[in-house]
């Protein structure tokens, strides 16, 4: 049974449906490479004009001051009969008059472009201090060896969380694509991000459609609420908190309404991470699981739930039916948390289906 | 005996407010209403279409006169008609996002905001707004339009498939006969039209399902240094030979590319109505789109509508509607049904019944 078996009207949910198998068919089978797009992408920004920001304020400065001389010169040939004669005879009855007045503009546009260009000295200064400093550490983090977070304790309740949205599902950082895999096999319509290049290839041959890309910039080119589920891990325990926000509220406006939102985060008090370099130049660090819920709640989302990863050791507790052992299971429990903290933890969020 | 006078900041033909405008005057003056098209820059060749919307201070009325705006861009009319004392009106056509094309023509994204700015100034002296869609309708009643309505843009889809060049079509009709499908995308060439987008997304279609594929991309050249970007990312790509931009293109030799190709393909990145998929209905192409902006109540069922325009994803759309005949006779039958909701009568007496009203009213 396909979208139009059968029936008059198309089936557009199934169409599409079969259309995302078929690309992930076809990723599979090699058709399209992992890094297709943003190859595709890198070819056109080679023709396409820098989106203007701080780095190359300098080069828009450049055209302004090209553009802040005024010829008053007026092209004089023209294409009809005598027409370049009317033009030169014009042009010399009025030229003292244009160009006086195109010497004084001239003068008002160049002491402009001149203070544009004392204002952007001094922000090259604080542009190097505030924003490429902290970048070179943030790359030198970022190409640091880095071990994915085991997610393998969340692969069921991840499903089980997902397998019930209608839409597309993303993971990101999805590593080899393991949480990815779990969730295809459930029938869910998932696809990762990932960053790293050799991870990413290899989520390819095990034949999923895992993209290298990273969180952020994939998530601000989606299209609004054209996420039904999104899972993140890995990049939210490196962002830097401004960028912890921004994927807050990013989350807000690219996840459907009623759809869900998985946030595995490394749990600071466990002190787990065995990545120590890439930890210590990371722009920011693992947040608590609370920073998470507040961050959720405040970009508009419902926090649903939250969980502790219970794969590590722990002391075992008492028989229930052995004398006394209700308080000392409760000072046991207290006890398991303070020795063996979760090394992972899970906030589940849901996006009101309301405004 | 009444006077309803538009305005706009330029008038074109082919361009689909222009054409509207010169439609809503016929309509208007069918109907006893003294009607003329004040503007800033008259494209047409014909001088005698409309006045410079300065002179309308010298223009002497003795009967109820209504201003009627319409609005797609910045431009010093909206702030010469919100300064008479007449009574308004505006059409609103939708305007573009600035920072698509802040990159692009920097003036022209403060044009843009500028236009945003003075919607929003018009709209507590407007009488009645008029939206050619309800996502732009929406957008009116959220900057404060209490009297809105839908009118869609006036188009005579039944005139289309006759006006074909013969020339072209021969030309497109014996690159045809060498196999592969051609794509078309019939829009102004501007960044926000996404036509870069387009041209990935046949790459990939060209790369995987088939490799004597073509595009066609016609319109009105709208942004230089974005067409210039596309031929360059057409050249670095080696498809020289399968894509062709044909800008700007006359009215009949755009009738010829709808007539050759074998599907409609937008990936823009809004449309506040899509006259283009229309025409293309009306010549019985299946359509594949992007859901930005207005486009997916415009498409409505004759299209498959996408929510994501990864190239992968787009490609793949394109070879299932292609290669499925029951989908494409499908969405062809539905197309046809499609554009008798915008036939010129049915769009024309809605015009009617709101200006009867408005004259009642007053």
């Amino acid at each position: 049974m396909t979208a139009t078996d059968g029936h008059d009207s198309i089936n557009f949910d199934r169409l599409m449906t079969e259309i995302n198998e078929e690309v992930r068919r076809r990723r599979q089978a090699g058709d399209f490479p992992p890094g297709i797009e943003r190859e595709l992408d890198e070819v056109f920004a080679r023709f396409a004009p820098k989106k203007v920001s701080l780095d190359d304020l300098s080069d828009l400065l450049a055209k302004v001051e090209q553009a802040s001389f005024l010829d008053s010169d007026a092209p004089a040939t023209s294409l009809r009969k005598g027409g370049a004669v009317v033009k030169a005879t014009i042009a010399r009855g009025v030229g003292w008059y244009v160009r006086y007045l195109a010497q004084n503009v001239t003068v008002f546009a160049s002491t402009v472009a001149r203070v544009l260009r004392l204002l952007d000295d001094k922000i090259e200064v604080v542009n190097e201090r505030v924003f490429r400093q902290p970048a070179k550490v943030a790359g030198a983090a970022a190409t640091a060896p880095r071990t994915p977070v085991d997610l393998t304790p969340w692969h069921e309740f991840a499903v089980q969380t997902l397998s019930q949205v209608s839409g597309r599902v993303l993971h990101t950082e999805s590593g080899g694509g393991d949480l990815v895999g779990a969730l295809i096999d459930a029938g869910v319509d998932a696809y990762g991000v990932e960053p790293s290049e050799s991870m990413a290839l290899g989520s390819a041959s095990t034949a999923l459609d895992v993209r290298i890309d990273e969180a952020l910039g994939h998530l601000r080119s989606l299209p609004d609420e054209g996420l039904a589920g999104l899972v993140l891990s890995g990049c939210v325990d490196r962002m830097a908190p401004f960028e912890q926000l921004t994927v807050a509220q990013l989350i807000n406006a690219k996840v459907a309404r009623g759809g869900a939102v998985i946030v595995i985060g490394r749990n600071p008090a466990a002190d787990s991470n065995p990545d120590v370099v890439a930890a210590d130049l990371a722009p920011g660090r693992p947040l608590h699981v609370e920073t998470w819920q507040y961050l959720l709640t405040r970009a508009g989302l419902e926090v649903q739930s939250v969980r502790w990863d219970d794969t590590g050791p722990t002391l075992e507790p008492l028989d229930p039916n052995v004398s006394g052992a209700q308080s000392f299971n409760d000072s046991l429990d207290r006890l398991n948390r303070l020795l063996f903290p979760s090394a992972t933890y899970a906030v589940v969020a849901n996006r009101p289906r309301a405004a | 005996m009444t006077e309803i006078h538009q305005f706009l900041p330029v008038l074109r033909k082919g361009d689909a407010t222009g054409d509207h405008t010169l439609r809503i005057r016929e309509v208007l003056r069918a109907m006893g209403i003294v009607s003329h098209i004040w503007c800033q820059h008259n494209d047409t060749r014909d001088r005698s279409l409309a006045r410079d919307f300065r002179d309308f201070d010298n223009y002497r009325y003795t009967r109820p006169v209504w201003l009627l705006y319409q609005a797609s861009t910045g431009s010093p009319v909206a702030d010469y008609v919100l300064s008479r004392p007449e009574p308004k009106l505006i059409d609103y056509h939708n305007m573009s996002p600035p920072q698509l094309w802040e990159p692009w023509e920097p003036h022209r994204a403060v044009e843009l905001r500028m236009g945003r700015r003075q919607l929003a100034a018009l709209a507590k002296e407007t009488e009645l707004a008029l939206a050619d869609s309800a996502y732009n309708e929406l957008e009116l009643i959220e900057l404060g339009y209490d009297n809105t309505a839908v009118v869609p843009i006036l188009l005579e889809l039944d005139e289309l498939a006759t006006a074909a060049d013969t020339t072209l079509l021969r030309q497109l009709s014996d690159e045809k006969a060498r196999g592969g499908a051609t794509w078309l995308f019939v829009s102004q060439v501007m960044p926000h039209k996404a036509q870069h987008d387009l041209i990935k997304a046949f790459a990939l279609y060209r790369r995987v399902f088939d490799p004597e594929a073509r595009l066609y991309i016609a319109g009105f050249p709208g942004c230089l240094a974005y067409l210039a970007a596309l031929e360059g990312f057409i050249a670095e790509l080696a498809l020289d030979e399968a894509v062709q931009i044909h800008a700007p293109v006359p009215e009949a030799q755009k009738m010829a590319y709808y007539s050759a190709a074998d599907v409609y393909v937008s990936l823009s990145e809004h449309e506040g109505f899509s006259v283009t998929a229309l025409e293309a209905m009306a010549h019985d192409l299946p359509v594949v789109a992007y859901g930005a902006a207005a486009v997916p109540a415009t498409v409505a069922d004759a299209g498959v509508v996408l929510r994501d325009k990864t190239p992968s994803v787009v490609a793949t759309a394109v070879h299932r509607v292609l290669s499925d005949h029951g989908l494409r006779a499908r969405l062809t039958a539905n197309g046809r049904r499609r554009i008798q909701d915008f036939r010129l009568e049915t769009t024309t007496a809605t015009l009617q019944e709101l200006v009867r009203d408005l004259i009642a009213a007053a």
